[in-house]
């Protein structure tokens, strides 16, 4: 058993020397929070391994990927969350699920460059040996800083400064529109047949700390991600209520019958009609998500008469 | 020793004893049903409960929590409990092994893989006829089941061929969520027995076979204290065994796929509630069925109030409430009574 | 006459003076043409895949890498050959694991997982990953499943023989520990951040996909020692299949050879488990279909049974690479549902004969 990692570390360092001395003149060093990693300056195939946020998020920049981690539905084709309905994904090959991604579809390929997520830290090393892998800081930077590092990489920084233009021209045209917008409370919450969680999808949640809009108490005693029993809704009563629906699944139905009862009715938001329900797929976790759902919240705290709980 | 005979003729004739039991048990679960109405995310009083209740006024919105959530709550988790409290007992009798629980041989996650199944590959199907798969599913593990440990009065072969049965359909049930992501996020949470408040509509499809498979057990209930006192005995008077046997378990069939078409899959309440009903009253089955179905819905209920107050305000599921309250049990009763 | 026939079965052995064992021909064909099996398995699953390759030219990749091209070699040498021999070591391990269980406690149905082991290496892991993640580093995982595995075996042992050894004790409160754990493990799943949560399921399901060179060494470690002294034990174990009382009259103290089988048991599940997740249906069907062929003569099921596991667990790796491709099923749930009907079938036939 011994000669199998003798041979393998000879080979790998023997064709290490080699890529270098061919590539040398066409990488650069790339470092963030994860490490350094020597990528290509103009990689021509990038693979993504999240659909939701890094595809959605090269496509916006005008790079198209070559294949991304999509999800499965039983024997229907593979399909790209967030993707299809914006982008033309044909030729856009499917890699696998994000938490096993197929290093053989992904070599077969021939990729210059891989991005993936936080959580895909322990797959670099072996997905290091078909192409440079770099992981995005996803879950500790906000959108803008993660995206503003990805069109470094893929040279495309002029577009990725053309949205963050838009949206922080959306931000300060909210800002003068509504000066006293530290008044207005929000609530985001996903709910589901018998209780609720607190998410907000699309970067709704970074859009609203970036227009200085506050939560309610009960919001910000709660815990993120813990399913909370749908007798608590009142401590979670605000002046818009925001609630997201899987166009995919029966969401919309399932919850209907909680949005007739007596408690739902009872809140200020819902008797105001400043209740929301967004798609959830609609905006990706990228600039272009942020820009959406900037617009989005624009129009309805700012674009109309909008009532408050004094 | 003629007096305790006499005694005992006289009990036989008017069970004064037993029914106190029946009678204080039902006091017990109006009793826990308060108190199950009474917590949760906000704590309400008994009075405004009991106003709720009668005197409905539906601008309060501590009367909307009680009749819109907490009430459907209760009643799926008595009737639920009941139900898996008759169907453990019906288990233990025909199978002569104090250690059947419908959980632990697999007819549990026989029906639920047979829901998650058809709820992903058949969508299109009205989710009135889901108790159907639940149904097929729990007959097919228990066919599995007897295969497998051969029908013998072997207790552990029995229990080992459940948890072969319980491998099996639990990973084809992973299977399945794994290659469907979206089944996966739907159907986690119900997969470890959740009791919620839309339950009650479920229960509504449910409830005729539910019915029906009591009022059938009952009809059962000489033939078993015959085959109680042995399969010779009983044939001697008069039983079919093999045709008590199919129909034993072609109740629990019913009762335990019902409550998973409902619920989800919760175990160990067949098996620790008919213990606990033999300590009271011995081995007539009559009364075993009643104090079963009383202390199953009183088991239930103190469980889901377990569930939501142990770790407030995260609320676990009464599925493993259950798992952690019968394992324990199951461990004591096989070290007692295994030597 | 009689002699003949006798001498003409078995091949007598004598390694050290004074000792002889009787090997029977048929024993050793079947343990011949297991291995060859094997080594075709293994041919087979490093030529399966999005790469598809004739057996030939996997052979010269493997054995004469330079002359290939260096792609393909990264293919075999640093994706498939990894996770094809911690998958052969682990069934392996965990097949001898269950030929253990099963002479113990007399019971065809026992398998690796009936002592906790996987039960408690799960929760352990599920706790490290999902409730405290980043408490331990990475590389720290296995190790604490295979402590969280000993734990929980040593509470089973301790409870089930506390007045004495009894197989029936020892199964049954496995089982109720077992379901306590997984239990527990729900709850973790259920409640964690869905991300943590879905690489753990992928995990408990018995999964090769990260597997590196350095745990296959550690594996094949874990293997050689345990899975060596265990066949050094097989006298004991063909006696103890015959009852407590015969193996007592012939010798075997079985307050003192079971808690060490079962210590040996425990450490190859774990570090399988630790390995590749829980993928234990295998202790469960290799050693039956191993008896089909030598029935219960230890010298030869032990061999036999690692050979036969170590083919299924290849086998249900390579399925579940390329059956979905490039969407990965783990192993462990695609060995439960290629060995479950045939289990199934051979079990029915067990009680009738």
């Amino acid at each position: 058993m011994k000669i199998p990692s003798i041979l393998s570390t000879a080979l790998v360092g023997i064709l290490g020397l080699i890529s270098l001395n061919l590539h040398a003149a066409e990488t650069r060093t790339f470092e963030n929070e994860f490490g350094k990693v020597d990528v290509p300056i103009q990689p021509q195939c990038v693979v993504s391994l999240h659909d939701f946020s890094l595809t959605i998020q090269l496509f916006e920049l005008g790079m198209r990927p070559c294949g991304s981690v999509g999800r499965k539905k039983l024997w229907s084709a593979p399909y790209f969350r967030g993707v299809q309905h914006r982008f033309n994904t044909e030729g856009l090959v499917y890699v696998g699920s994000h938490k096993s991604p197929d290093e053989e579809a992904i070599s077969l390929l021939a990729p210059d460059l891989i991005v993936g997520l936080y959580y895909q830290d322990k797959l670099k090393s072996k997905l290091s040996h078909i192409a440079p892998t770099v992981i995005l800081p996803t879950k500790d930077q906000p959108i803008k800083e993660w995206a503003r590092q990805l069109a470094d990489l893929v040279g495309k920084t002029r577009e990725f400064n053309d949205q963050k233009a838009e949206y922080d021209w959306i931000i300060s045209e909210f800002k003068r529109l509504v000066p006293d917008h530290q008044k207005i409370t929000v609530t985001t919450l996903e709910m589901y047949e018998d209780n609720f969680q607190l998410i907000g999808r699309g970067g709704l949640d970074e859009v609203i700390a970036d227009m200085g809009l506050s939560r309610p108490a009960g919001y910000l005693n709660a815990k993120k991600g813990i399913n909370y029993s749908l007798e608590r809704i009142s401590d979670m009563d605000a002046d818009i209520i925001i609630d997201t629906y899987e166009p995919l699944l029966d969401t919309r139905a399932e919850t209907k019958k909680f949005r007739n009862s007596v408690q739902w009715k009872n809140l200020f938001a819902v008797k105001n009609n400043q209740f929301l329900y967004f798609n959830r797929s609609r905006y990706g976790d990228s600039m272009g998500g942020l820009i959406g759902s900037a617009y989005l919240l624009l129009s309805h705290i700012a674009e109309r008469e909008f009532k408050r709980q004094e | 020793m003629m007096q305790s005979q006499r005694k005992h003729h006289a009990e036989r004739r008017f069970p004064t004893l037993k029914l106190t039991g029946v009678v204080l048990l039902l006091l017990a679960v109006v009793v826990a049903s308060f108190w199950h109405l009474s917590l949760g995310a906000k704590s309400i009083d008994w009075t405004t409960i009991w106003q709720a209740l009668v005197a409905y006024d539906p601008t309060n919105s501590d009367h909307a929590i009680i009749r819109e959530s907490r009430q459907a709550r209760l009643i799926v988790s008595l009737v639920v409990g009941a139900a898996l409290a008759l169907a453990g007992v019906i288990m233990q009798a025909i199978s002569t092994n104090p250690l059947a629980d419908p959980g632990l041989l697999g007819i549990n996650s026989g029906a639920a893989f047979f829901v998650v199944a058809s709820t992903l590959f058949l969508p299109m199907i009205a989710p009135q006829y889901l108790p159907i798969f639940a149904f097929l599913g729990a007959a097919i593990a228990a066919l599995i089941v007897i295969l497998l440990s051969g029908w013998e009065q072997n207790a552990e072969r029995l229990v080992l061929a459940g948890v072969a049965v319980t491998a099996m359909f639990s990973a084809m049930t992973a299977i399945l969520l794994l290659i469907d992501q979206q089944g996966l996020d739907k159907l986690r949470h119900w997969l470890t027995g959740a009791i919620g408040a839309s339950d009650l509509d479920k229960l509504h499809w449910v409830y005729p076979y539910l019915l029906g498979a009591m009022v059938f057990s009952f009809l059962l209930v000489r033939s078993l204290n015959a085959f109680h006192l042995g399969s010779r005995v009983a044939e001697g008077l008069g039983v079919n065994v093999l045709l008590l046997k199919i129909t034993g378990l072609t109740l629990v069939i019913m009762l335990s796929g019902a409550v998973v078409a409902v619920a989800g899959p919760i175990g160990f309440v067949g098996l620790v509630v008919p213990h606990i009903a033999r300590l009271l009253v011995r081995n007539n089955y009559i009364w075993l069925f009643l104090y079963a179905l009383l202390l199953g819905a009183l088991l239930l209920i103190v469980s889901d109030i377990a569930a939501r107050m142990v770790l407030r305000p995260y609320e676990i599921n009464t599925g493993i409430i259950t798992a952690f309250v019968g394992a324990p049990v199951f461990i004591a009763l096989v070290l007692r009574k295994m030597k | 006459m009689n002699k003949s026939r006798f001498s003409s079965r078995f091949l007598r052995i004598k390694p050290f003076p004074g000792t002889c064992f009787h090997v029977r021909y048929s024993d050793m064909f079947w343990c011949v043409f297991f291995s060859a099996l094997l080594l075709c398995m293994l041919l087979w699953g490093a030529a399966t895949g999005s790469y598809q390759f004739s057996f030939v030219k996997s052979w010269h990749i493997i054995f004469s890498p330079e002359s290939q091209p260096d792609r393909l070699v990264r293919v075999i040498w640093e994706f498939r050959l990894p996770r094809l021999f911690a998958g052969a070591l682990c069934g392996a391990a965990l097949a001898i694991a269950g030929v253990i269980l099963q002479s113990i406690t007399r019971n065809a149905l026992a398998s690796p997982g009936l002592i906790g082991v996987e039960a408690g290496a799960s929760v352990t892991m599920l706790i490290f990953v999902v409730i405290i993640p980043g408490t331990i580093s990475v590389q720290w995982l296995p190790v604490s499943a295979m402590l969280g595995g000993f734990i929980v075996a040593a509470c089973i042992w301790s409870l089930a023989s506390y007045s004495g050894y009894s197989p029936i004790r020892l199964i049954l409160v496995g089982v109720g520990i077992t379901s306590m754990l997984s239990a527990c493990s729900e709850m973790l799943i259920t409640y964690g951040d869905i991300e943590l949560v879905e690489s753990a399921l992928m995990w408990l399901g018995g999964s090769l996909h990260q597997v590196a060179w350095l745990q296959v060494e550690v594996m094949l470690m874990w293997l050689v020692v345990a899975g060596g002294l265990a066949w050094v034990c097989f006298r004991p174990l063909n006696l103890l299949v015959l009852g407590d009382k015969v193996a007592f009259s012939r010798g075997v103290n079985n307050r003192k050879i079971v808690p060490l089988l079962l210590l040996l048991s425990v450490a190859l599940t774990s570090s399988s488990v630790a390995t590749a997740g829980t993928l234990t249906f295998v202790g469960l069907i290799a050693p039956h279909i191993a008896r089909r062929f030598c029935a219960d003569r230890h010298g030869a099921l032990i061999p036999l049974s690692a050979l036969i596991g170590g083919c299924l667990v290849v086998l249900g790796d390579t399925l579940g690479r390329t059956v979905f491709a490039p969407l990965q099923l783990p192993a462990g749930l695609v060995l439960v549902l290629v060995g479950a009907p045939y289990f199934i079938i051979l079990m029915s036939r067990l009680r009738h004969s």
